[in-house]
């Protein structure tokens, strides 16, 4: 069960790096080096 | 220290769930997204409800941030920096507008307060497209370059929202809630301007004069300490 919430959280938060990247800027303005898997 | 904590729930969390070390640095990104928007936040609401602007600095933070996710704009070149540079600017337009409207509501007749105040609104609108036409998107720092496709895409999205907000704005004011709570209407009206100056090299230049102030600031006292 509480690995299936891992793997939910997880979906989250890969969503909200592919989108970000999809994006000019972050809410607060301050930009972390985007990871190389993103890139391509 | 923040980005040590990062790392390691990533870690935590590849660890978990089996991936591999490209899913970790994805997952170490997403999270710094993460943890940085709520500690910018977080100051920003402390600091503002201590000094008692939190809804005007939080309109003009919104505001801002909302145009700033396609158009981009000027960065700071440390966390530290963009997190206090960003409370210290949303704080003084939240103040700035607290204390702007006892002045607006000397004027005694409401048609010609409610003339101004859509005249300096749609100026803002009017000179936005402008700064959106010509500088937006800003480059990110540390993102792969944009495809021509992508900034024709983020500068329509920067430039229907603008007109949206306009177009919002524009109704609020016509409500009675709008009239109560003019402070919150200028906020996000002046939140616009900053978001739209710091397009231009206007902005970056103010962001950068403010970095090298922060600099001289801080190497003057840890000299004298």
């Amino acid at each position: 069960m509480w690995k299936k919430a891992l793997y939910g959280m997880a979906s989250v938060l890969f969503l909200l790096a592919y989108a970000n990247v999809s994006v000019t800027s972050v809410l607060f303005g301050y930009e972390p080096e985007v990871p190389e898997a993103l890139r391509k | 220290m923040l980005q040590k904590v990062i790392a390691g729930q990533a870690h935590w969390l590849a660890k978990k769930l089996d991936y591999g070390k490209s899913e970790e640095e994805v997952l170490k990104y997403s999270l710094n997204l993460v943890f940085t928007s709520i500690l910018g936040y977080g100051v920003l609401a402390v600091a503002a409800s201590l000094l008692g602007v939190l809804p005007t600095a939080l309109a003009a933070a919104l505001s801002a941030s909302a145009l700033r996710i396609f158009s981009g704009g000027a960065h700071a070149s440390r966390l530290s920096r963009c997190v206090g540079l960003g409370a210290v600017v949303f704080i003084a337009i939240g103040w700035l507008a607290a204390a702007g409207v006892p002045f607006m509501e000397k004027i005694p007749d409401l048609e010609v307060l409610t003339l101004q105040t859509r005249v300096i609104l749609i100026l803002i609108v009017v000179i936005g497209t402008g700064i959106i036409y010509f500088y937006a998107p800003a480059p990110a720092p540390g993102k792969p370059k944009q495809t021509y496709l992508q900034v024709v895409v983020m500068r329509s999205c920067s430039l229907a929202l603008l007109w949206w907000w306009g177009g919002t704005v524009w109704l609020v004011y016509s409500w009675q809630w709008g009239l109560e709570h003019q402070e919150v209407l200028l906020a996000s009206q002046l939140g616009i301007v900053w978001q739209l100056m710091s397009l231009t090299p206007l902005g970056f230049g103010l962001l950068r004069g403010g970095e090298k102030m922060l600099d001289i600031l801080f190497t003057v006292k840890s000299e004298k300490l």
